[in-house]
């Protein structure tokens, strides 16, 4: 298991990205599955970032690859509790005229991840977002293929 | 690293590497200056988050209230996931297969 602290920045993303490739570096994940890695790291992160405490310490990332699959957690201390996997779902059927940028983060990652769980310790004000993302094929659909837009398989 | 070229040149805007929430900022000043029906190349592009889609449908409302589009050809694999995920694949021309 590797493990980094990041500042609370969006510009930490150039870090992350290449912490996340050396941790990643002996899974057996093909690129697709790389980048859901990546897309679920990049959207969490960011909306830990979007809603920082003032003086909340640094979110940390923990990586671990096991059976093919690549198992992460984000540990997010000094905030309340926030549970992405309870985030309201999305509509991905409006027209363009009705379509406006953000609200998909997190719709993405429980699309692209193969489980996700939350839990805080209300003593510590720690949150942690856990998730997997499995080999392609180890998933429901053949590698490649989208699942039909609407099926999210998140584990609550 | 993202790289976008062919901004001014009239043809193709060609598009490599990531589009993050990092990059997002510096991709929107760029795209803002397109006009028109807009072929975007994505054929080296690698990755994409929420943000990066922002952009991308950003600009393509603002160019299709002018009678103009943003166009995607040669979008990878499981960039096309993404797209389907979002439902953008029903607002964009997504062009053939990467």
């Amino acid at each position: 298991m590797t493990q980094q602290a990041f500042a609370r920045r969006v510009d930490a993303l150039a870090a992350i990205v290449a912490f996340t490739d050396a941790a990643l570096a002996p899974s057996v994940l093909d690129e697709a599955r790389r980048q859901a890695v990546h897309l679920a790291i990049e959207e969490l992160f960011t909306n830990m970032v979007k809603y920082s405490p003032a003086g909340a310490p640094k979110i940390v990332i923990e990586i671990s690859c096991s059976d093919g699959a690549a198992n992460v957690t984000l540990i997010d201390a000094g905030v309340e509790p926030f549970d992405p996997t309870r985030a309201p779902a999305v509509r991905t059927d409006p027209p363009l005229e009705r379509r406006e940028p953000g609200g998909l983060g997190l719709h993405l990652t429980r699309q692209l991840v193969d489980s996700i769980h939350y839990e805080h310790d209300a003593e510590h004000r720690e949150g942690r977002t856990r998730f997997r993302v499995d080999p392609a094929e180890a998933r429901p659909t053949a590698a490649g293929t989208a699942p039909a837009r609407g099926d999210d398989h998140a584990q609550h | 690293m993202l790289s976008i070229d062919g901004i001014d040149a009239g043809g193709a805007v060609r598009i490599a590497g990531r589009l993050d929430a990092a990059q997002a900022p510096t991709a929107q000043s760029q795209f803002d200056r397109l006009a028109g029906v807009v072929t975007l190349d994505c054929t080296h592009l690698d990755y994409i988050s929420s943000a990066g889609l922002g952009v991308l449908l950003k600009t393509h409302k603002r160019l299709v209230a002018g009678a103009g589009a943003l166009r995607l050809q040669g979008v990878k694999p499981h960039i096309r996931d993404i797209f389907e995920y979002s439902g953008f694949d029903q607002i964009f021309d997504l062009g053939s297969a990467g």
